[in-house]
């Protein structure tokens, strides 16, 4: 007592110093703030950089578009820039706080080598942020694709750090992070299952998307909840000028993409729709057995916002998807996401932006299986509503304050087989219900001109609520005893506290030594002992087994822009060490089974670290970069390779990217990637014996074994019409080709007895996608 | 999961397979042991050698073993070695449900032991034919009938055989999903070679045996070895001194369709 005493008075004193700093600052200085957006579409633009003659180093917009800079009193000189748009430049003479709404107008694109923007260019530089990406959609859209979807999960595995889990796959890996320690969100929902046709395509039609961040596992402190990264994806908001109809015809799929203005400069909306129909290539097969069965997905995006007045918006987003799978009467499944957000922006004044987001997101499956006279069904779904509050309070140039809170309540319906049959006893699992609460502290400091801090702090909370049985197990997976709990009892109640603290120092104007540290925790689990996603695997909140996943991320970064920001160099390397990781038990049984928690095995520790290289070119006829990875992750559980640390599945040592877009001019342009990963780590047999009438191989280790390396060239070209641009019309061609070069790249490894040989056994290897041809048109009016 | 897979294949379109060379490493030889005790049929353990991957599947019968078996009731049998080596029999005994067996078996100075309890017997009331269609394909199949008992906890292991060929499909099912119901679930074996599968006038067998769930979770586990995409491990055994195998003492009945 006695020492704490003078230790809350000298706070107390800093905190008054703080506001009457903050009061006098006020009185002498003024604040410009407003929107962002294009002078074309009317979207905000997310990020622009705004600066003024004034003292300070000028601010970015916000997710909203918003901005707000501090400003002496008299005539002031303010720049607006953003890539791909023409500068704004604007003079007026402050003499009270001013709200400035900029409108940008987008750079024609055959001008952009020749003109020579600000020299605000060294972003990557100065920001303390390090680990995120800013993915550039336009760069997205031009690079080659399985079968000419463009997706931009599939784009993001090229940059260092995030590697595919698998051939065409959209399902990645962070940082020696698993792939449902990724939170992907879509204008603030959750997507649970972010791919479609079992992996090969992500649920994001690019036509509807405007922004796309990733953190590696470096996230500020807003967001929460995954352990290795965020990718934050945003949806346009539609055009509120004009009506615009685009879309494509490809191979497999086909979109088509509405915006226009509800109310003019008011209102907008925005559909996209996208439909394959690798099932119309099945109904042109003479064998009625390929004939009946059905296989494609389909998604939808809605979006529509509404500006109240000068304070307030509202912006209401959707995305619905599925997928549709079927063998005749025999088998029918299908699956997806649904997410739902509302917001509303509110300006408290010219340095208080609050959000305010209502969230729903839900992912289910369904299946029916015909036996006999009867028809299984199987449904299993995970729903979350969220209720988030973000504030973002602009105290300067130099100091910028995030704060909020959110609370989410997840429901989980593990599984129910039911049967049309009325001796069938159906099996339900029960029924899990969460609650996942956070309140963060987020602080942007300009402490000197070399020296920019984030640092924050997270606090986060489960609460697991009844009803419901919950078991406590012994180590073989015997169920010691049963817990009842009802309605809203709590079962368990995890805190945890996450800091997050990034830091950047300016060695010059082109070079930079940043540094980070995050916690990250995890309490929502996805239960697979498979090496494919499944649309069947289960999410579980954490229980009184399993306990919340956390991860400990430090890194070490050096960026450097080389020959006047054309070119910009980064070396970034990270430790990071995980705790409370999940395995399975061999031979785990996780379908429709209510005591799932018993085979797992818990308290599992794991490591990863690396060294991510990455050149880029960023303007020029050529744009592009070269990504390298070196990196090891391992895991360690008493219960397997006798307690010692084996590779996880996700370790790859090597792993390159080599990306490159060639414009030759207005209506040619080239692209061109080639992957080289060194194959995952994988268990192979060492052994066999003989048991239960047939052969069965003997493991020795886990992940002992690699698959053999995978690399892989795709290559495309696009010519586009629209010579004229004026003229309202426009299309173009992309004639695309997948694995250039016919790599059999290995996706399975078997071992089984020779069919030919039954006293032999083989290892057979099956490979997908050589030469894959595409051509997608693609049309704008 | 076998199903999406082949459909991944299909999409794939020019998905192609070929045999590979892997270079594996080689396990040193270890014992395997597969002890049976059931209602019907006098006991028997087989004990083998485990071989590397590269070898032919001839595996070693290990003779000149020490086995016994016990049970709850206070009787303690002895088995000897039959003329087909490594194979240990008894012909004087036949088990009895409810009674715990215990296995003990003496290899070079080393003891493997094991306990298993033979659950009570659920009848097999018949064998029933059905057909799985797939547009104009047609796969036949067999629905084993038989009441579960109500309140979780029965396994049961099937043992298809098509004119005495016993297929490879480990079929381990418990009573998770319709507990006390009559059972409809089929036993779907669908070979790619199509001359494999069961055909019109085939004879069709069935052995129904009830496990223990030691059992069940070495048979589940050996089921998600064949073509599952787990990551791979050796079954759990209820042998213990790191043998592999197991031992099961079960309830045994057969019923036998001639294929409409």
């Amino acid at each position: 007592m006695m020492l704490s005493n003078p230790c809350k008075k000298k706070s107390l004193l800093f905190l008054m110093l703080l506001l009457g700093y903050i009061i006098a600052a006020a009185q002498t200085k003024f604040t410009i703030s407003g929107i962002v957006k294009d002078n074309k579409t009317g979207e905000v633009l997310i990020g622009a950089a705004v600066r003024t003659d004034s003292a300070g180093t000028g601010a970015v917009s916000n997710a909203y578009g918003f901005y707000s800079v501090t400003v002496g009193k008299g005539i002031i000189k303010l720049w607006v820039n953003y890539q791909g748009y023409k500068t704004f430049t604007t003079q007026v003479n402050i003499e009270a706080n001013t709200v400035i709404d900029i409108a940008l107008t987008p750079q024609p694109v055959n001008l952009s080598e020749v003109t020579v923007v600000t020299k605000k260019k060294n972003d990557n530089i100065v920001k303390p942020q390090m680990g995120a990406e800013k993915l550039n959609m336009t760069e997205i859209n031009q690079l080659p694709v399985l079968l000419g979807e463009k997706d931009v999960l599939k784009s993001m595995q090229l940059l260092p750090g995030v590697k595919p889990a698998g051939e065409g796959n959209s399902g990645f890996y962070v940082r020696g992070g698993s792939s449902d320690q990724n939170l992907i969100l879509l204008d603030e929902a959750p997507v649970y299952n972010p791919s479609h046709l079992l992996g090969f395509f992500s649920t994001f039609n690019s036509d509807a998307i405007k922004d796309v961040t990733l953190f590696k596992g470096t996230m500020p402190a807003q967001y929460g909840g995954r352990l290795s990264s965020v990718e934050d994806i945003k949806m346009k908001d539609g055009n509120n000028k004009n009506f615009n109809v685009n879309g494509g015809i490809g191979i497999i799929a086909s979109r088509v993409n509405i915006e226009g203005p509800i109310e003019k400069d008011k209102s907008s909306f925005i559909i996209s729709a996208r439909r394959t129909y690798a099932d119309m290539f099945l109904k042109l097969s003479k064998d009625t057995t390929v004939k009946n069965n059905k296989i494609y997905f389909y998604d939808l995006n809605a979006k529509a916002n509404y500006i109240i007045g000068k304070k307030d918006r509202l912006y209401l987003s959707g995305y619905f998807g599925r997928d549709v799978l079927g063998f005749g009467q025999t088998f029918n499944t299908n699956w997806g996401n649904t997410t739902a957000t509302l917001r509303w922006n509110h300006i408290f004044n010219s340095r208080l932006f609050s959000n305010t987001s209502l969230i729903y997101s839900n992912f289910q499956y369904n299946i029916a299986i015909k036996s006999g006279q009867d028809n299984l069904f199987i449904n299993s779904h995970i729903e979350d509503i969220n209720l988030k509050q973000d504030l973002d309070l602009f105290i300067n140039n130099t100091n910028k304050l995030k704060f909020g809170a959110n609370i989410i309540h997840h429901s989980v319906a593990p599984g129910k087989v039911t049967s049309d049959n009325p001796g069938f006893t159906s099996n339900y699992s029960q029924n899990k219900n969460s609650w996942e609460s956070a309140a963060y502290i987020s602080h942007e400091i300009s402490a000197s001109n070399k020296l920019s801090l984030i640092y924050g702090l997270r606090i986060s909370n489960l609460l697991v609520v009844g009803p419901g049985n919950f078991y406590q197990y012994d180590s073989a997976g015997n169920t010691l005893d049963t817990l009842r709990y009802t309605s809203g009892q709590t079962v368990v109640s995890y805190w945890n506290l996450e800091p997050r603290f990034s830091a950047s120092y300016v060695l010059n104007q082109s070079q930079s030594i940043k540094a980070s540290f995050t916690r990250n925790v995890q309490n929502l689990h996805l239960i697979s002992n498979s090496t494919t996603a499944s649309p069947t695997d289960l999410w579980l909140p954490s229980s009184n087994n399993i306990k919340p996943e956390i991860a400990d991320q430090f890194s070490l970064g050096y960026f450097k822009n080389i020959n006047d920001n054309k070119y910009e160099v980064s070396v970034e390397t990270y430790y990071k060490w995980m705790q409370n990781q999940i395995d399975y038990k061999s031979g785990a049984q996780l379908r429709a089974n209510d005591n799932v928690e018993s085979q797992l095995l818990f308290g599992g520790t794991g490591r990863a670290y690396g060294v991510e290289l990455l050149i880029r070119k960023k303007t020029g006829k050529l744009t592009g970069w070269i990504g390298y990875t070196l990196s090891r992750t391992e895991k360690k559980f008493a219960e397997i390779n006798n307690g010692n640390f084996f590779p996880a599945r996700q370790d790859r040592t090597h792993d390159i990217s080599v990306v490159g877009i060639y414009k030759l001019n207005d209506k040619w342009s080239f692209s061109g990637v080639w992957v080289y990963y060194t194959g995952s780590a994988v268990t192979f047999p060492s052994g066999k014996y003989h048991v239960n009438n047939q052969t069965v191989f003997l493991y020795t280790e886990r992940n002992g074994y690699r698959m053999p390396a995978y690399h892989r060239l795709d290559l495309s070209a696009t010519i586009d019409n629209s010579k004229n641009k004026i003229r309202r019309y426009q299309s173009s061609w992309t004639f695309g080709l997948y694995n250039v070069y016919g790599r059999e790249n290995a996706y399975t490894i078997e071992f089984k007895d020779d069919p030919n040989n039954p006293n032999k056994t083989i290892a057979e290897q099956t490979s997908l996608f050589r030469f894959v041809p595409s051509v997608t048109w693609n049309f704008k009016f | 999961m076998r199903k999406y897979y082949l459909l991944i294949a299909f999409l794939g379109m020019m998905a192609c397979k070929k045999i590979v060379n892997v270079d594996l490493k080689n396990a040193p030889q270890q014992l395997v042991i597969e002890g049976i005790v059931n209602d019907v049929a006098p006991p028997t353990v087989t004990l083998s050698k485990s071989v590397t991957f590269s070898s032919d599947n001839s595996f070693p019968p290990v003779s000149g073993a020490a086995v016994t078996i016990t049970d709850n009731a206070g009787n303690n049998f002895t088995l000897t070695e039959s003329s087909q080596k490594g194979t240990y029999s008894i012909n004087t005994i036949i088990g009895k449900s409810g009674r715990t067996y215990t296995m003990n078996v003496t290899v070079n100075g080393t003891t493997y032991t094991a306990v298993c309890q033979m659950p009570q017997l659920v009848n097999f009331d018949s064998l029933r034919a059905d057909a799985i269609t797939y547009g104009n394909k047609v796969l036949k199949v067999v629905v084993p009938v038989y009441t579960d008992p109500l309140g979780r906890g029965n396994c049961y292991q099937f043992i298809e055989k098509i004119n005495s060929r016993v297929i490879q499909n480990v079929y381990a099912w418990n009573d998770n999903v319709n507990d006390g119901g009559t059972n409809t679930r089929r036993l779907i074996y669908s070979d790619q070679i199509d001359s494999l599968n069961i055909k019109t006038k085939d004879t069709v067998a069935v052995e129904m045996r009830c496990i223990d769930k030691s059992v069940f979770n070495y048979m589940y586990a050996l089921a998600d070895l064949n073509g599952s995409q787990t990551t791979p491990a050796n079954p759990v055994s209820n042998i213990n001194n790191g043998a592999l195998g197991y031992f099961s003492a079960h309830t045994s009945r057969t019923k036998r369709i001639i294929m409409p």
